[in-house]
């Protein structure tokens, strides 16, 4: 049985077992890094903010610097100090939907690619869905999208999203019922567009 | 709340009224027909692969919180050594501090008293006498009545005690008890 959140958090706090919070880092990376790397659209600043918000967190959880609620849902609050570097980064880089980043997101294709598994073809046609995926969720409304990524890739409940924003879950949910009618009106026009496209050739 | 917000919920398996979700859905198309579209954008963002942050960084995160939970037991956070007793050297030099603070503290105070004296004796010297002679009389016997009090220094009473004095030694008979030489006359 895989032990929970907190219980790695007590083994890293207690014993200072960093194997345990290794595994923390591993078992949440994906939503982590998915969300930032939804809401900055550049890998090398959502490596950045990763180990950032990392380092924040530490530092929380040795009573350093911050607050840290043993109680409360360790994910939800990684997410918040996430969130708060991403909007830091986002200010800094005054980039908030205002100079949307297309050309160039930092990395190359076959940086996207993962090992062996699974084939190449399949890598291939997942990297390009993710990318044309992405490119859309990029046009999204910011609150829009925030909400989107926050429950897509975080997992993060609604409530939770709704805390994490500080607004009214209707008003967090209503935010997400916008994201996906959007996003779906904008696939759709991008397939009869391919469509047009490929009847005109 | 609202069965399109609800619908959300349900479609994320969030805590939600199922059966009664279900009922709204049988009745009504429009409702039906949205759950459709959102799940049709759900699945394809669901089929988006993970992104995930480079094995190096996932290291200096690792590396950072060995190093944050190393800090506690290193040196500034045990508890300080007890302090070394004071050597005996420092004691010795400490109490002669204090005496000598305290001797100068007498000094001065003693100083001040010897000082404040002499200008309360000042105006008996002018007089060319001792300040004692006016003691010595009361001993010797004059009315105690005339004393001046030793306490009392007013200039007025002071001179009208010497002045009374000086009267009554002029008209006192010789102390050693001899007569009176007559004056001889060349």
């Amino acid at each position: 049985m895989q032990p929970t959140d907190e219980a790695l958090v007590m083994t890293y706090l207690e014993e200072g077992d960093e194997q345990a919070f290794r595994r923390l880092v591993e078992r949440h990376q994906d939503r982590i890094f998915g969300y930032l790397m939804g809401m900055v659209k550049d890998r090398a600043a959502a490596n950045d903010l990763f180990q950032e918000t990392f380092e924040r967190v530490i530092k929380a959880m040795r009573g350093q610097r911050g607050s840290y609620d043993p109680q409360g849902q360790w994910l939800s609050w990684v997410m918040s100090i996430a969130r708060n570097a991403a909007i830091d980064h986002s200010r800094r880089q005054k980039k908030w939907r205002e100079v949307p980043q297309r050309e160039d997101d930092g990395r190359s294709f076959w940086d996207t690619l993962e090992d062996d598994t699974p084939g190449a073809d399949e890598q291939l046609h997942r990297a390009e869905q993710r990318e044309w995926l992405d490119e859309h969720i990029e046009e999204l409304a910011p609150e829009q999208r925030e909400v989107l990524l926050l429950r897509q890739e975080t997992d993060l409940t609604f409530r939770e999203i709704a805390e994490l924003q500080e607004v009214s879950i209707n008003t967090a949910l209503g935010r997400m019922r916008y994201a996906l009618k959007n996003l779906r009106k904008m696939i759709e026009a991008s397939n009869e567009t391919a469509l047009v496209g490929a009847l005109d050739a | 709340m609202d069965d399109r917000l609800r619908l959300l919920m349900y479609l994320y398996d969030e805590e939600v009224d199922e059966a009664s979700l279900a009922r709204r859905l049988a009745e009504d198309e429009s409702l039906r027909r949205e759950y459709r579209h959102l799940r049709e954008v759900k699945e394809q963002l669901d089929a988006r692969p993970a992104s995930r942050p480079d094995p190096a960084v996932v290291d200096r995160v690792v590396e950072t919180a060995r190093a944050a939970g190393e800090a506690p037991k290193g040196p500034p956070s045990t508890p300080r050594a007890s302090r070394p007793a004071r050597s005996p050297q420092r004691s010795w030099t400490s109490r002669l501090q204090t005496a000598g603070a305290a001797l100068a503290v007498v000094l001065l105070v003693g100083l001040g008293w010897w000082q404040g004296r002499s200008e309360a004796d000042a105006p008996e010297a002018s007089t060319g006498r001792s300040a004692v002679e006016p003691r010595a009389a009361v001993s010797e016997g004059a009315a105690p009545s005339t004393a001046v009090p030793a306490w009392d220094d007013r200039d007025q009473l002071v001179r009208i005690h010497r002045r009374i004095e000086r009267l009554r030694s002029h008209s006192r008979p010789d102390r050693w008890g001899s007569a009176l030489q007559p004056v001889q006359r060349p």
